[in-house]
C-alpha cells in the first residue's frame, strides 16, 4: 500500500514538472503574443466596416460574425451535431412510450408535489424572470456578448428549476411534453437550414451566390439579408440563426430535463410489462 | 463648488448612506464568518450564512446603487451601475432566504440533530400531525 502511493506521487510529481517545463519552452503550442494577430485584425477591421462593405457582417459583434458568417458552416454543422446528440439522449429512452401517470393522481396531490410553498412561489418568479433574460440574450445576439447557444442554456435553467421546485407534472399541465420540446427543437433546426438554403435560391435564378451568405458582395448578385439599418439593427441573417438557434438548444436541453426527471417507478412498470409479454 | 452644484447635498448625502450601507454589509459579513465557525449546530450555522448572504451582499449593494448616483466622474455609466446593483439586491433578496429555507427544511426532514435545542416547533407540528 505504502509503495503504491509512493510510485502515484512519484508520478504525479514527475508528470507536473514534465507538463510545466514543456509549457515553459514552448514546446506543447504556439503561445500568442500581446500583439493583435493579423487574422484578429481582419475581423476587427471589417465585421463593421460601414465605408467599405466587400467583408462585413453588418454586426457589431466581431465574434457573432465570425460564429454565423465567416466561418458559419462550422456553427452549422456543430448545432446538427449537437441536435445528433440530443437525438441520442431521447433514443436512450425509446421505450418509454408512455406518459407518466398524471390523472391517476389526484388534483389535492398534484397541488402539494414539490417543495413548500415558499420555494414554490419564489420558483415561478425567478422563472419568469430567466425567461425574458434568456430571450433578451438570443434578441442581442448581433449587437452584445452572447447569442443564441447562451440564451438556449440559460433557458434550459428554467425548466430545471420548475421541475425540481414544482414537480414536472407543473410543466406538463401546461403542455411542455416532450414530444413538443422534441417538434420545437426540429423547427429551430430547419429554420437555420432554410436561413443556409435562402441565397441558394436565388443561384437557381441565375444570380451568383455563396451558400449562407448574410451580406451582398461586390462579385456577388446576391441583395444580401436586410441589416436594419435604418430602424432597428438586426445584422442580416445573424438574428435569424441566433434566435433559430436559441429554440432550438433551450428545446433539446428541456426535453433532456424533461426524459431524467421521469418518475423511475413508471420505467418500471412499463419494464416489468415489457418482460411479461 | 457648492454653489455650481444645486444638487451637491443630495450627492453628499447619497454618498453617506451609501457609505453607511456597505460597511454596515462588511460588519455583516463578519458576524457572519464568525458565526459559521463558533455556533453549535447545523441550522444555526445556516442562518449565519443567510446574515452573511443577505446582509453582506444585499446592503452593500443598495449603498453602490445610492453611491454611484452621486458619482459624476462615471459619467453615463453610473445610471448603468445603479439600475443592475440594485435589480441584483433585489434578485438576492428574493432567492437566498429561499434557498436556505429549502436546504434547511431538507435537513430537518432528513434527521439532521438539533443539538443544544431551545425550541423545535417544527418538529412539534410534525408529531401533532399538523405538517407533514
Amino acid at each position: 500500500m505504502r509503495g503504491t502511493e509512493l510510485i502515484v506521487v512519484m508520478c504525479t510529481v514527475i508528470l507536473i514538472v514534465a507538463v510545466t517545463t514543456a509549457v515553459i519552452m514552448g514546446i506543447t503550442a504556439y503561445t500568442p503574443g500581446p500583439e493583435v494577430r493579423p487574422l484578429a485584425k481582419f475581423y476587427l477591421e471589417n465585421c463593421l466596416n460601414l465605408w467599405n462593405r466587400a467583408y462585413w457582417a453588418a454586426s457589431p459583434e466581431a465574434v457573432c460574425s465570425m460564429l454565423w458568417d465567416y466561418r458559419g458552416i462550422d456553427t452549422l454543422y456543430e448545432t446538427t451535431v449537437f441536435f445528433l446528440a440530443i437525438i441520442g439522449g431521447v433514443t436512450v429512452f425509446r421505450l418509454i412510450e408512455v406518459t407518466p401517470p398524471l390523472e391517476s393522481l389526484s388534483e389535492k396531490i398534484r397541488r402539494v408535489l414539490g417543495l413548500s410553498v415558499i420555494v414554490r412561489t419564489i420558483s415561478k418568479i425567478v422563472a419568469s424572470i430567466i425567461l425574458i433574460v434568456a430571450v433578451a440574450i438570443a434578441a442581442h445576439g448581433h449587437l452584445t456578448p452572447g447569442g443564441g447557444f447562451q440564451a438556449g442554456a440559460a433557458i434550459s435553467v428554467a425548466p430545471l428549476m420548475i421541475i425540481i421546485a414544482l414537480s414536472r407534472y407543473f410543466l406538463e399541465e401546461r403542455k411542455l411534453t416532450k414530444e413538443r420540446m422534441l417538434a420545437l427543437r426540429t423547427v429551430g433546426l430547419l429554420t437555420i437550414w432554410c436561413t443556409v438554403i435562402i441565397p441558394l435560391i436565388f443561384a437557381l435564378v441565375g444570380q451568383v451566390v455563396y451558400a449562407m451568405q448574410n451580406q451582398a458582395k461586390p462579385w456577388t448578385t446576391f441583395p444580401g439579408f436586410p441589416t436594419g439599418q435604418l430602424s432597428t439593427w438586426i445584422a442580416g441573417s445573424l438574428f435569424i440563426y441566433n434566435m433559430a438557434e436559441f429554440v432550438a438548444v433551450g428545446a433539446g436541453f428541456t426535453l433532456l430535463f424533461l426524459l431524467l426527471s421521469l418518475p423511475e417507478e413508471v420505467f418500471r412498470e412499463f419494464m416489468r410489462r415489457l418482460t411479461r409479454k | 463648488m457648492l454653489v455650481q452644484d444645486p444638487y451637491s447635498v443630495l450627492k453628499l448625502a447619497a454618498l453617506i448612506i451609501g457609505g453607511v450601507l456597505t460597511v454596515v454589509g462588511a460588519l455583516c459579513d463578519l458576524i457572519g464568518a464568525i458565526g459559521l465557525l463558533r455556533f453549535p449546530n447545523y441550522f444555526v450555522r445556516l442562518h449565519a450564512a443567510t446574515v452573511a448572504t443577505i446582509g453582506g451582499a444585499v446592503y452593500p449593494l443598495f449603498g453602490v446603487a445610492i453611491m454611484s448616483l452621486a458619482c459624476d466622474f462615471l459619467g453615463v455609466a453610473r445610471w448603468f451601475i445603479s439600475a443592475i446593483s440594485f435589480l441584483t439586491a433585489i434578485i438576492i433578496t428574493l432567492t437566498a432566504p429561499t434557498g436556505s429555507h429549502a436546504v434547511a427544511r431538507a435537513a430537518h426532514k432528513a434527521g439532521v440533530p438539533v443539538h443544544p435545542k431551545a425550541c423545535d416547533l417544527l418538529e412539534e407540528d410534525r408529531k401533532r400531525g399538523v405538517v407533514k
